[in-house]
């Protein structure tokens, strides 16, 4: 018994040493918090981490890498050769691809993402209109984690303004998705500046066109389920007024005509009156039913806008194939891809002002 | 063993044979009452043990005339008078403060009177288990004081108390107290078996025999609560517990108990049942902190970088940025340091204790990070968890919560939060197959109604109607009136 225990003894200190998983001591790697990926020459990409350095009580500083290779992990391995310990890439908090790689194709870098399990789904995705690299080491981000930076910005916008929600999951399903187009913000350097432009909309992996920040408002509206988003309408005789939702949701309906499907959204929006500047000023109280029935048919067209767009480059952020395919067994997907350019589609909105303020 | 045979061998009917071994001890008196030989009477006592103001008033008085013995125990005023011839049970007598009266020097028949002298200290405050609210009062070393505060607060014939001696040199007053009708027979039995089995010579505390009658002497969980205050011990009572005090010793033993049990403070019901039911959560919610946070600590800072928040990074790494050790011998390290001030804290005389608790605490602490051995982060999260273990009421359960996080602290170097898990689920295990004197311990499984009445949660009195089912007691509920509202039905507008 007693050689027994101290033998256990022995082995809880010689075991105490050593760890039977591989360590990552949190002060002994670099994690890298943000990937960009551009094009280089040779069918060469440029890859840029971006991590930061950790000093004892004070802020960390963020240190730049860029090195050029056939794919993510021999880029890492590049840097590797660098850096002081080894990098790491569990705490990837945004990925970005400049346009030109897009236009090519993101999967095989976003591939990597997924495959790695110490990455988490909620990884930020941004296309670059201009390059990663550049992006990330502006002058003006120096002092700061700009990797984090770029991260809240997108966050921010998702949650309180009017970019619909997008992360490496709702790509990555979207993308597999049958019927369904993926969509990422699109950022700009604009004039030493981070700047959303507007969201990049792809055929499978490929960057085709994007839609402005202007067509935002009716966009989130027809992809998620919101409850933010501020939005000015210019009305007939030049009516100003700024709307915020209070709750919107989208419904899709499908009906085979013919053997085609047709689709109905009914967009059902609860809003908030934020401003209002009539042409006419008269002292007359908010003509409430007027301006919502306004407010619909704008919203109507501007929807009916974006879907023709989408069918001009045969792109379907909308996810109606999807919807299609929910709905009818007989599915096909090339039968659909012809269908889609020519399908027909309703937008039936219903906006309610609930609340005018406390001035009427 | 050996003392026992020689007892036997030797002592047995032999007068002469005990006062020789009794006189080899200096503070042993052997006294002739008269100056003549032939008149009585002798009398033989240890100095040590008796009150000489008894000897002097009620005793001495009436040893002048010639008497028989029998006539003499009917005249002295004292009540603990025996007259016996069995020399076994003169030793035991005169060794308990008794004065032996013998008529002649070898007669064989004694008169054995108790005078014994005990000083105690007074009830007090109950010191390690204090309470804002409630009473205040408790137990000493004295085992008739103790049960005295309990029968105060029961004052019912159906309490009952059975004493017996256990240990072969101490001969130690053991009492066990339950309430007839209440308590499981079952359970008073096994107590009072498992008691007279003990075979040991000494027993100091009534702690040893919890520990040498508990089910898992194995276990790191007490299976019992040693208690200081008179009203954990009457309410334990009531439900169907079963007391276990010892004579010299200040804690009373409750038995069987559940794991939630320790978590229960009896100012509890001083307080309205929402409040008391936080701080029951409050305190469970402790010892998770209390045995996790420095386990927790080391997996995420050795394996699992990807856990930290983006925002904690820099507090969180930059704070570890310098520290030469790994996380795991930094953990262990300020653990071991402040285990070590506490330890250090109760065996240094109280004067002294309070300036080490300042100067362990703080200067050692801050001294530390500045030198860069630990990260600020961890002495904080040590801190903490040395805090939030002494949160449980009972202060076995929390030197359990004391130990408990080393062996998970190792299991996180080994094997991370997969280890951290592991540790969670071992000790799961163990609890659920520990029992208490047969009754489950943890209380979770089987689901108990009464579990949810007081003990996971304290509704208010109106709905404490049941005594603990997992105790099977006999009495079913609290108050035989139990349809109609009796006593404090709602506490709520106390």
């Amino acid at each position: 018994m007693i050689n027994r225990s101290a033998f256990c003894l022995f082995l809880i200190l010689l075991l105490s040493g050593c760890s039977f998983l591989p360590t990552n001591i949190v002060n002994e790697i670099d994690m890298s918090q943000g990937v960009g990926y551009d094009l280089a020459e040779k069918k060469n990409i440029k890859g840029t981490i971006v991590f930061p350095i950790f000093k004892r009580d004070k802020t960390s500083s963020t240190e730049v890498r860029t090195a050029i290779g056939k794919s993510s992990k021999e880029i890492r391995s590049i840097l590797n050769n660098e850096t002081r310990y080894p990098l790491v890439s569990g705490q990837l908090r945004v990925a970005l691809y400049s346009k030109k790689i897009a236009n090519k194709g993101i999967t095989d870098f976003v591939d990597t993402l997924h495959r790695d399990p110490a990455i988490g789904s909620l990884v930020q995705l941004a296309i670059v209109d201009g390059g990663a690299n550049e992006l990330f080491k502006m002058k003006k981000y120096k002092n700061e984690n700009v990797s984090i930076h770029v991260r809240e910005l997108l966050e921010q916008n998702m949650k309180m303004g009017l970019l619909p929600q997008t992360n490496l999951q709702s790509f990555l399903f979207q993308l597999f998705q049958i019927g369904q187009d993926p969509y990422l913000p699109l950022i700009k350097n604009e004039n030493g500046n981070i700047r959303i432009t507007g969201m990049a909309i792809f055929k499978d992996d490929q960057y085709v066109t994007s839609i402005p920040m202007k067509d935002f408002f009716i966009f989130k509206a027809l992809v998620d389920k919101n409850r933010t988003g501020l939005r000015q309408f210019i009305l007939e005789h030049r009516d100003k007024i700024v709307l915020e939702t209070l709750y919107s949701n989208a419904k899709y309906k499908v009906k085979i005509v013919h053997g085609k499907p047709e689709f109905t959204i009914n967009l059902k929006m609860k809003t908030r009156l934020h401003e209002f500047a009539p042409s006419e000023k008269q002292r007359k109280a908010f003509d409430k039913k007027r301006y919502q029935k306004q407010v619909e048919q704008e919203l109507e067209i501007n929807a009916i806008n974006i879907v023709n767009q989408f069918k001009e480059h045969k792109v379907d952020p909308l996810g109606l194939g999807a919807k299609y395919k929910e709905h009818y067994r007989g599915f096909n997907e090339k039968q659909w891809k012809m269908y889609y350019p020519n399908v027909k589609v309703t937008v039936n909105a219903d906006v309610e002002i609930l609340q005018t303020g406390t001035i009427d | 063993m050996k003392v026992k045979n020689e007892d036997k061998e030797n002592g047995a009917g032999s007068n002469q044979n005990w006062l020789e071994r009794l006189s080899q001890s200096n503070d042993f008196v052997r006294e002739h009452t008269s100056l003549r030989d032939e008149e009585p009477f002798w009398i033989s006592y240890y100095r040590t043990l008796i009150s000489s103001d008894i000897l002097h008033k009620d005793v001495l008085p009436y040893l002048h005339e010639q008497l028989p013995l029998e006539e003499l125990k009917s005249r002295i005023p004292v009540q603990e008078i025996i007259f016996t011839r069995d020399a076994d049970e003169i030793i035991q007598n005169i060794l308990n403060g008794s004065l032996a009266i013998q008529k002649h020097q070898y007669d064989d028949e004694c008169l054995l009177i108790n005078i014994a002298n005990s000083k105690f200290r007074d009830v007090g405050m109950a010191t390690m288990e204090s309470s804002a609210l409630g009473p205040q009062v408790g137990f000493i070393e004295e085992l008739d004081t103790n049960i005295n505060l309990v029968r105060k607060r029961l004052p019912v014939p159906e309490l009952l108390v059975k004493e017996m001696k256990v240990g072969e040199l101490s001969k130690t007053r053991v009492a066990v107290l339950y309430m007839d009708g209440i308590a499981d027979p079952e359970n008073v039995n096994t107590v009072i078996q498992r008691i007279k089995d003990i075979q040991y010579d000494h027993i100091q505390d009534s702690s040893y025999i919890a520990s040498m009658i508990e089910d898992n002497s194995n276990s790191l969980f007490p299976q019992s609560i040693s208690t200081e205050r008179a009203d954990r011990v009457a309410a334990g009572l009531t439900e169907g517990k079963i007391i276990i005090a010892a004579d010299g010793s200040p804690n009373l033993v409750i038995l069987p108990i559940t794991f939630m049990e320790s978590f229960i403070a009896m100012e509890d019901y001083s307080y309205s049942w929402i409040i008391s039911n936080f701080f029951r959560l409050l305190r469970l919610t402790a010892m998770f902190i209390s045995t996790m946070i420095s386990p927790m600590y080391v997996a995420i800072m050795t394996y699992h970088y990807e856990l930290i928040p983006a925002r904690l990074l820099d507090t969180l790494v930059g704070s570890r940025a310098a520290v030469p050790f790994a996380p795991f011998l930094e953990a262990l390290f300020l653990e071991l340091m402040i285990e070590m001030v506490k330890e250090a804290g109760i065996r240094l005389p109280l004067k002294i204790g309070q300036s080490l608790g300042v100067v362990g605490g703080i200067v050692i602490g801050q001294a530390v990070v500045e030198a860069g051995l630990t990260s600020n982060v961890l002495l904080i999260l040590v801190g903490l968890g040395s805090l939030a273990s002494y949160t449980s009421p009972v202060y076995k359960f929390s030197n359990t919560i004391r130990f408990i996080k080393f062996p998970v602290i190792f299991l996180a170097q080994w094997f991370g939060l997969l280890g951290v898990f592991l540790a969670f689920l071992i000790t799961q295990i163990h609890l659920l197959r520990l029992t208490s004197l047969g009754r489950p311990y943890l209380s979770q499984y089987p689901i108990r109604n009464t579990s949810f009445q007081d003990l996971w949660v304290r509704l208010p009195f109106s709905m404490q109607k049941e005594n603990p089912k997992t105790l099977r007691p006999q009495k079913k509920w609290k108050s035989t009136g139990k349809g109609k509202k009796t006593g404090p039905t709602n506490d709520f507008y106390e």
